[in-house]
């Protein structure tokens, strides 16, 4: 084998050697997610608990004829919305240094809006979506915000 | 005159410079798949597209009120 082709099949043997690294190191060493990661996770969970508190109560609300649930639901539907795309806005601009504190304290704030249509719920007997506890777990760690 | 070139080293070129030109993306690829390809969309659409401004629970509030 000539000199030359020594070299090539070594480099060859090199960047082979660099995608099984690569796919194995994935498998081994899999990265912590880091902190806006997790803030991106604990909205998201947050906006699909919200949404399917929403439909519950609409589901129960409409069977029962219940305006008043339907009216309450739909006022804290719209402060947790509003409160989840402030946290969203925090996080999209999560490099801003003085965005990231803010996140755990709109996030809690959407929290509380949750947590007021999951008892309006659970007030006329109906069990509130798993996936809340999901969004709950989720946003405290995080770490909370110390004002809510 | 030079002496041809051996198949297993033509072949071997050729391999090298797919794996240069593909090695970019493949780094990239796996990158998404390991870490998340969503990082960099951002977050705000993708709420309004969950959380559209009238709710279930709104909507169903108007349909009562109307009867």
């Amino acid at each position: 084998m000539s000199l030359r082709s020594a070299v090539l099949f070594s480099a060859i043997a090199v960047v082979v050697a660099f995608v099984a690294m690569s796919i194995l190191g994935c498998g081994l060493f899999p990265k912590v997610p880091d902190e806006r990661a997790i803030a991106r996770g604990a909205v998201l969970a947050t906006a699909e608990a919200v949404k399917a508190a929403d439909v519950a109560c609409a589901q129960y609300g409409t069977a029962t004829e219940d305006l008043e649930l339907l009216q309450s639901c739909a006022h804290h539907y719209d402060a947790a919305r509003i409160a989840l795309i402030a946290t969203g806005s925090a996080v999209d601009l999560w490099d801003r240094a003085e965005t990231r504190g803010s996140v755990a304290c709109a996030l809690a704030r959407a929290l509380a809006e949750l947590e007021q249509l999951t008892q309006d719920l659970a007030a006329r007997g109906t069990r509130p979506p798993s996936i809340i506890e999901d969004a709950r777990a989720l946003a405290a760690t995080l770490g909370g915000c110390p004002d809510v | 005159m030079s002496e041809p070139k051996p198949v297993a080293e033509t072949i071997a070129f050729w391999l090298l410079e797919r794996a240069v030109e593909w090695l970019p993306l493949l780094g990239e690829t796996l990158a998404d798949l390991v870490h998340g390809a969503s990082d960099d969309v951002p977050l705000v659409p993708r709420l309004r597209e969950i959380l559209p401004v009238e709710g279930a629970a709104a909507r169903a509030a108007r349909a009562l009120e109307r009867r």
